[in-house]
């Protein structure tokens, strides 16, 4: 196994945080939530944090019995075979939301920035800069992340600045007029879509400080991000959020500041560019985790190939990743964010502990 | 196809001589002067004096052109010719005129020929006695150089005007005059195989990280040339193996800057025939210092380099940001400005990028053409460059006369940052055409791209990009963006190797 490069807790934090946030910006509530009513979007924010701490408990498990292992590395331990598995397992995990992640860009720019044009080119572009990000390793793009991830922070604050006077308070209808299960259902819905859980499990041990802090602060600037975007979507747009197919977009195009408009602009920027971190990431990480366990002198081939592998996927069946997140129930949904970020660690780690029990016997 | 091209060099070029096994120095003088006019041919400037010193054979070599005729007379020919009392044995006899005859102080002895041929056409003067096996070398140096003069490419408001110059013993007294401390250490070594070029790695023994000093030599003394004639010779040996158009090694004319940088744990590089010393670790945001910054309020030193990074954003992105505008984002602009530039560029016969890409191409041949010619012939240039091609261009409407004010606003732009024109105008280009083609969220991607080669790139240890990532607070407070009053910068110095965090 090759020797890894460390990245200080902060970048990871940036990494992750980032990852999530490209989620929550393409928030749509077209498909299986079923909110009715705006102020519902505040306690689901309470509920999906609840949900991912839920969902990360495999991750504390990881980290108290095998405190600087990634996951592969634990499998390795209890048999070769199940690190092979367990790489493949998450490689295709990783490959397939960076297929969900390009097909969302694709699809927002086919409809509402260029459509009249054929985006292909686009995605070619977006495609072989983020192969290139991930050639150059993980220090790069956390690094690279740390600034995007202050420019996404001005950007945004900036928009919901200018969204400020727009915001009315007769916008927010009664929080739970539907009952608790609307809001609980939305929740689960945000929690199956943090796909950052599995990140974690490959790059906490590659990062350098104390991880207890640094989850604490994503959850909570997690948590925080959301509440203020839904705070000023609901509270910008109103009922009208029910209508958008991407009202985080829509709030943008709304914001105004003196004889500054059309933010979306802005926004669409620093999308793009989240976007672009993300499948960097999601890249470099697919590659890792077949190098560790298969050819190490690979990385880069293994990049390019699944480079022009979601390139031509995005291609010829753009559409089926992108029904994934219009047209798949919540129930489908959650047992495949299950089966990759519970289960998978989960029998992992009994392996490795069953083994290491008998070890010591 | 690498193979067929690395072929097609190989066709062309030979390998660089290797070193072969040395001489000695031979007892007999005239096998010496054998191998001397052997290796030196009958180059003209090399002069032989033969004569007799205390009754032995002796010769005298010296390159005409490289020492000064005076200090050869005055300190080593006259007092030998007339020395009394010389001992009659040859080895006694050289001795005797190293510890009491000559009067100079920069002498040393030779067992090689070739270290004995160097020598001379170092500026030496070697002395040969027959029957001595080794030869004795006075350093009497006086070759023409030019005196100290201003800094012409970082002229500085308020601080020293001198700049550094061609002959590097000048170059080294420039730094040792403002460091009168024990701790400024100069290093020679030579690089080059024919040039042998002397090269010095100059650092603070107390700050610098040893490490790096360590790894600057070594990548030094590695470096494969024949001849070093700049100090850009050795510039991709200090790099980092990332591909970049950004450089992690800094240069500079100043020997204030040098100072400077080397009071901050940097290790400066002086290489001989350059009036540009090399800076390691060099990072990014040292691409938006000066040394005025230091010279005047903090108030203002932030002002100045807040307006430096907007002006290096407008280098970099704003022509390409037109071409988007224009082609894909029109709504962007107020209806009055969009009408404007609509009507403007709706005469011009080529599409946007074309036109940008055109006028920028042609602004750098006016620019390049301006830098390489005698001054007088330089202003005519500028003169057809403005007047001819801007006025008349847009007179004709080949261009549009917005196109020329984002021309005009980039080259200004550009200028207020340097330090990094080069990577700026080539990836002003390439803004261009990722505009022309993806529009502003091409451009997005663009800079997400020239984001993470930078982040990647390190200079020696040292991330390019810090102290903005990895972030550093105190560093960022301290002198990046921010920069504190002296009375608080003065009392620590920065440890640039705890930026690699």
């Amino acid at each position: 196994m090759e020797k890894s490069t460390k990245i200080s807790i902060w970048q990871l934090f940036s990494i992750v945080l980032l990852s999530r946030l490209l989620t929550l910006l393409t928030y749509t509530p077209v498909g299986a939530e079923s909110l009715k009513h705006t102020s519902d979007y505040f306690p689901a924010v309470g509920f999906a944090v609840l949900f991912i701490l839920l969902f990360s408990l495999p991750l504390v498990w990881q980290r108290k019995a095998f405190p600087n292992q990634d996951l592969v590395d634990i499998a390795y331990y209890a048999s070769p075979l199940l690190s092979k598995g367990t790489s493949l397992c998450l490689a295709f995990f990783f490959t397939f939301n960076a297929l969900t992640t390009l097909g969302k860009l694709e699809w927002f720019v086919g409809t509402i920035i260029f459509p009249e044009n054929s985006s292909s080119l686009f995605v070619l572009i977006c495609v072989a800069a983020a192969c290139y990000a991930a050639s150059l390793g993980l220090e790069a793009v956390g690094r690279a992340s740390g600034i995007s991830l202050v420019v996404f922070c001005a950007s945004f604050i900036f928009i919901m600045f200018a969204m400020a006077d727009k915001t009315d308070f007769l916008n927010f209808s009664p929080v739970f007029y539907d009952g608790v299960q609307p809001s609980l259902k939305a929740g689960l819905d945000a929690a199956t879509r943090t796909v950052e859980i599995a990140v974690l499990s490959v790059l906490m041990p590659r990062a350098s400080g104390n991880p207890g802090k640094m989850y604490t602060a994503f959850i909570t600037s997690l948590g925080g991000w959301m509440l203020l975007v839904f705070f000023f979507v609901t509270g910008g747009l109103g009922d009208f959020v029910f209508s958008q197919l991407f009202p985080i977009h829509a709030m943008a195009e709304l914001s105004q500041f003196s004889v500054f408009q059309r933010f979306d602009v802005l926004l669409t920027g620093v999308w793009i560019l989240t976007a672009f971190i993300k499948i960097s990431l999601l890249l470099y990480l697919q590659a890792m985790l077949l190098q560790k366990s298969f050819v190490p002198k690979w990385k880069n081939i293994y990049i390019l190939v699944t480079g022009v592998v979601i390139f031509l996927v995005q291609i010829l069946f753009g559409g089926v990743f992108s029904e994934f997140f219009f047209g798949t129930s919540l129930l489908e949904r959650l047992i495949f964010f299950v089966l990759f970020v519970v289960v998978l660690p989960l029998a992992v780690l009994t392996a490795a502990t069953l083994k290491r029990k008998r070890a010591h016997e | 196809m690498r193979k067929w091209i690395k072929n097609e060099m190989e066709k062309i070029t030979q390998p660089v001589s290797s070193d072969s096994a040395p001489v000695p120095v031979s007892r007999s003088l005239e096998k010496n002067i054998v191998y001397f006019k052997e290796k030196l041919g009958s180059s003209f400037d090399i002069m032989y004096k033969q004569t007799q010193i205390g009754g032995n054979k002796a010769m005298f070599i010296m390159d005409d052109g490289m020492c000064d005729n005076l200090l050869v007379t005055g300190q080593v020919v006259n007092p030998i010719l007339t020395a009394r009392d010389l001992p009659e044995n040859a080895e006694e006899q050289m001795a005797y005129i190293r510890d009491c005859v000559s009067s100079g102080i920069d002498q040393k002895e030779e067992y090689s020929l070739d270290e004995a041929v160097k020598q001379v056409v170092s500026g030496l003067v070697v002395l040969f006695i027959d029957g001595v096996p080794f030869c004795e070398c006075f350093g009497v140096q006086g070759f023409p150089k030019r005196s100290i003069e201003n800094a012409q490419t970082e002229v500085q408001e308020r601080g020293a005007q001198e700049a550094f110059v061609e002959s590097f013993k000048d170059n080294v007294a420039l730094i040792r005059r403002r460091i009168r401390s024990p701790v400024a250490r100069f290093e020679v070594q030579e690089v080059g195989t024919t040039s042998q070029t002397r090269v010095c790695v100059c650092y603070f023994a107390d700050r610098a990280d040893k490490q790096t000093v360590e790894s600057v030599k070594s990548r030094l003394s590695k470096a494969k040339l024949d001849v070093v004639l700049g100090a850009g010779y050795l510039r991709p040996f200090l790099e980092t193996k990332v591909v970049s158009l950004f450089s992690g090694v800094g240069t500079t004319e100043r020997p204030d800057t040098a100072c400077a940088e080397m009071a901050e744990g940097r290790v400066v590089i002086l290489v001989d025939g350059t009036p540009f010393a090399l800076i390691v670790p060099y990072l990014f945001a040292e691409n938006f210092q000066s040394l005025d910054d230091y010279n005047h309020k903090p108030f203002y030193a932030v002002f100045i380099r807040v307006l430096k990074f907007f002006s290096f954003i407008l280098s970099v992105f704003l022509p390409g940001i037109y071409v988007a505008v224009c082609t894909f984002h029109q709504e962007i602009l107020p209806t009055a400005m969009l009408y404007d530039t609509a009507v403007q560029e709706s005469v011009t016969p080529f599409p946007v990028m074309v036109e940008a890409i055109f006028i920028h191409f042609i602004y750098e041949i006016v620019r390049e053409a301006g830098l390489r010619m005698p001054k007088s012939v330089g202003h005519a240039v500028s003169i057809v460059g403005a007047l001819v091609i801007g006025d008349t261009a847009v007179s004709a409407g080949l261009i549009a006369a917005p196109m020329l004010i984002v021309v005009a606003m980039t080259a200004i732009s550009s200028f207020v940052v340097p330090k990094i024109y080069y990577p700026v105008s080539l990836l002003r280009f390439a803004f261009m055409i990722i505009g022309g083609l993806a529009g502003f969220y091409g451009i997005v991607i663009g800079f997400g791209m020239m984001l993470v080669n930078l982040c990647a790139m390190r200079s020696m240890q040292t991330p390019f990009t810090a102290p903005f990532s990895p972030a550093n607070p105190g560093a960022l407070v301290r002198d990046s963006f921010l920069r504190l009053s002296w009375k608080r910068l003065g009392k620590r110095e920065l440890k640039i190797k705890s930026l690699e965090k």
